[in-house]
């Protein structure tokens, strides 16, 4: 038999049809799927986490008897949550064509306009938030009425103004952070199979 | 990948890659997505290739590794299923029909054992083949005697 198994295969192997080799161009369908998927179901988790926070904020604010911030606090954090839904939706859009890397494109377009979407939002939306927020919970407190008494509106406009772009910076450079942590790695996987796939091209 | 690359290197030893990715997969569609993902990773390592081996044996080295690796992250993920024998016999990667039954055969075997087997059915000597799997030579001998013994028992009878 220790003979016969190794003149199966030699005379299997004769006929050249048997190592036909399979097309090359559907190298990274699989891997780009993946890659995708991860991508999607790593943003999807992102934001669904948002609701507990935002459930968590309204309880916690309440409890310590700011119920209108908490309130507040909330609606914020889920309009962010339909808002991230929304841009989600828009890269399931993406159509997915017969050219592999045609599609990696479209989808690594889709997903910088996300990301950009985002840093707009964290920018110039985050610093209106939290300046509300802080005169939601200051509004009726002495030391806020002390301290705008103190000051003429034009100082209080800039002081608004340098501690807005102060929070707009630091929004972006932590989003920036959380960005690079959690997509930074496959955005990485993405590119470099365009790069591959441009090469096979 | 380069399409130089790709028929320079690779396709004349295509005929090792398709040998093993054939025994770790039950379809073709997984046999050509073995196959890919060998040829990618053949292509991502080609600088690490030092010329301490043969170009041959370097890409047994990485089917082996890429199969073994794709079979257990399947198995991880609960995507091999028991394929029925109307699937069996659609998915017949050979023309040859003993061929056949020697990779049912075959397929039957250990993860580990299926490489051992093909690694000295394509002639290459126990310690290539040790060199490969990271086991001694004395230890593959004794393996290969094992493997042969227990598809011996696995092919009684089918094949005339």
């Amino acid at each position: 038999m220790e003979k016969s198994i190794n003149d199966l295969w030699t005379k299997g192997f004769e006929n050249s049809n048997e190592l036909t080799t399979p097309k090359t161009m559907s190298f990274y369908n699989q891997k780009s799927k993946l890659l995708l998927e991860k991508i999607k179901k790593t943003y999807q988790t992102d934001n669904k986490s948002l609701i507990p926070i935002a459930i968590l904020f309204a309880i916690g604010f309440s409890i310590a008897g700011h119920i209108l911030l908490g309130i507040y606090g909330m609606l914020i954090i889920i309009s962010l949550f339909f808002f991230n839904r929304k841009l989600l939706i828009n890269l399931e859009n993406v159509h997915i064509t017969a050219n592999n890397y045609d599609y990696l494109i479209a989808y690594k377009k889709s997903i910088h306009k996300v990301i950009s979407a985002t840093y707009k939002l964290v920018g110039f939306g985050l610093p209106t938030v939290l300046l509300i927020g802080f005169w939601l919970y200051f509004r009726n407190t002495n030391s806020y009425l002390g301290f705008v008494n103190e000051f003429s509106s034009l100082k209080l406009t800039l002081l608004f103004l340098i501690v807005g772009s102060f929070i707009s910076l630091a929004g972006i450079a932590i989003y920036k952070i959380a960005n690079n942590t959690l997509y930074g790695k496959h955005l990485k996987e993405l590119d470099s199979i365009i790069v591959d796939l441009k090469s096979i091209k | 990948m380069s399409n130089d690359f790709y028929k320079t290197s690779i396709i004349p030893h295509a005929g090792i890659i398709i040998k093993i990715c054939r025994a770790y997969t039950d379809s073709q569609e997984d046999f050509e997505d073995y196959y890919q993902e060998v040829c990618l990773q053949i292509w991502k390592s080609r600088n690490a290739f030092q010329e301490k081996s043969k170009w041959s044996t370097w890409i047994y080295r990485i089917t082996l590794n890429v199969c073994l690796t794709l079979t257990k992250k399947s198995k991880k993920k609960g995507f091999s299923k028991e394929f029925t024998s109307e699937e069996i016999t659609k998915n017949k990667a050979f023309e040859n029909e003993d061929l056949n039954i020697l990779y049912e055969a075959i397929k039957k075997l250990s993860e580990l054992d299926k490489g051992i087997i093909l690694l000295h059915l394509e002639e290459n000597s126990h310690r290539e083949i040790a060199s490969i799997t990271g086991l001694t030579p004395n230890n593959i001998a004794v393996k290969i005697n094992r493997i042969k013994k227990q598809l011996k028992i696995l092919l009684d009878g089918k094949i005339n």
